[in-house]
């Protein structure tokens, strides 16, 4: 069930950043990659059959080309956009994860992506974790599942 | 004639996105409005005559459903052809959009589907369209 539930959590982010953000993710990042510190975080809460979260947390250039990339913009990017692109970011991974996690006559309910700057350090457990290797960067994905279902991920 | 379209999402990375993918499907553009959320598109509507609109779900204020439900309560607008632009990925609640009259198209998505998607919508004879540029004659019926 963990196995399952994380190759749908890394298809839904790989997907989403090469047809979103036009960039291609390795599926480990590097030593050097993961020295970069992340960031930027966007989290989508999500409710129906299951309830729970996703957060996205990706290194800042990484969030500033995903941006540049959307925008057909070369230089510097103001950092609302970039907020803004690493939160629809947030939700297109979040709308193309919870098809795998119910039937597809389930409906879930996306909140709007929160996205701060603030980046928790490590884990609060309970959670499901996928790294992405991303040209100079790297982007961590989490799936956190409240009440019962949470045990699917233990 | 152009189409004059209406762009709604409350990302203005995504309307951007949108904009710039409208432009790259080759068919012949008016005005482009742009709405961060359904009652802001609500006042252009009043304001402006849109041909087509593009409308997120999942937006404060009002969301795209509504928008719709309103647009089709409206004699002015009831007509108006919609395409919702979405990361819904529930069939139940495709087909529920479907039933109001709207075409889906599923975030992110390819220039090409964005095309014929309009098309399809707005009832334009594909025949008369080129893939990139303006039709022949200048004008479309719809």
């Amino acid at each position: 069930m963990n196995e399952q539930l994380q190759s749908v959590l890394r298809r839904a982010a790989t997907s989403t950043f090469e047809e979103l953000g036009f960039l291609f993710p390795e599926e480990s990042p590097s030593e050097d990659q993961v020295a970069v510190p992340l960031a930027w975080s966007a989290s989508v809460r999500f409710t129906g059959p299951l309830q729970g979260a996703i957060r996205l947390e990706v290194t800042g250039e990484v969030a500033a080309e995903v941006a540049r990339n959307m925008l057909a913009l070369d230089g510097d990017v103001e950092a609302e956009l970039v907020a803004d692109a690493v939160g629809e970011l947030s939700n297109v991974i979040c709308g193309n994860l919870v098809p795998g996690l119910g039937r597809p006559e389930d409906i879930f309910h996306l909140a709007p992506p929160a996205v701060t700057t603030e980046v928790a350090p490590g884990s609060d457990g309970g959670e499901l974790e996928v790294t992405l290797g991303i040209e100079g960067g790297w982007a961590r994905v989490r799936l956190h599942l409240h009440g019962a279902e949470a045990g699917a991920l233990a | 004639m152009n189409f004059n379209v209406l762009v709604v999402d409350d990302s203005a990375v995504m309307r951007t996105m949108i904009t710039r993918t409208l432009e790259l499907t080759g068919l012949p553009l008016g005005d482009i409005h742009h709405a961060a959320n359904g009652a802001e598109a609500l006042d252009l509507l009043a304001l402006h005559w849109v041909d087509l609109a593009l409308v997120d779900i999942n937006m404060p204020v009002m969301n795209g459903e509504e928008l719709i439900d309103r647009v089709r309560e409206n004699p002015e607008t009831r007509d108006l052809s919609i395409i919702v632009v979405s990361t819904e990925s529930s069939e139940a609640r495709i087909d529920r959009i479907r039933e109001k009259g709207a075409c889906f198209v599923h975030k992110p998505f390819p220039v090409e589907v964005l095309r014929e998607t309009i098309l399809n919508v707005t009832g334009v004879d594909h025949e008369r369209t080129t893939a990139v540029g303006a039709p022949e004659g200048g004008d479309f019926d719809f």
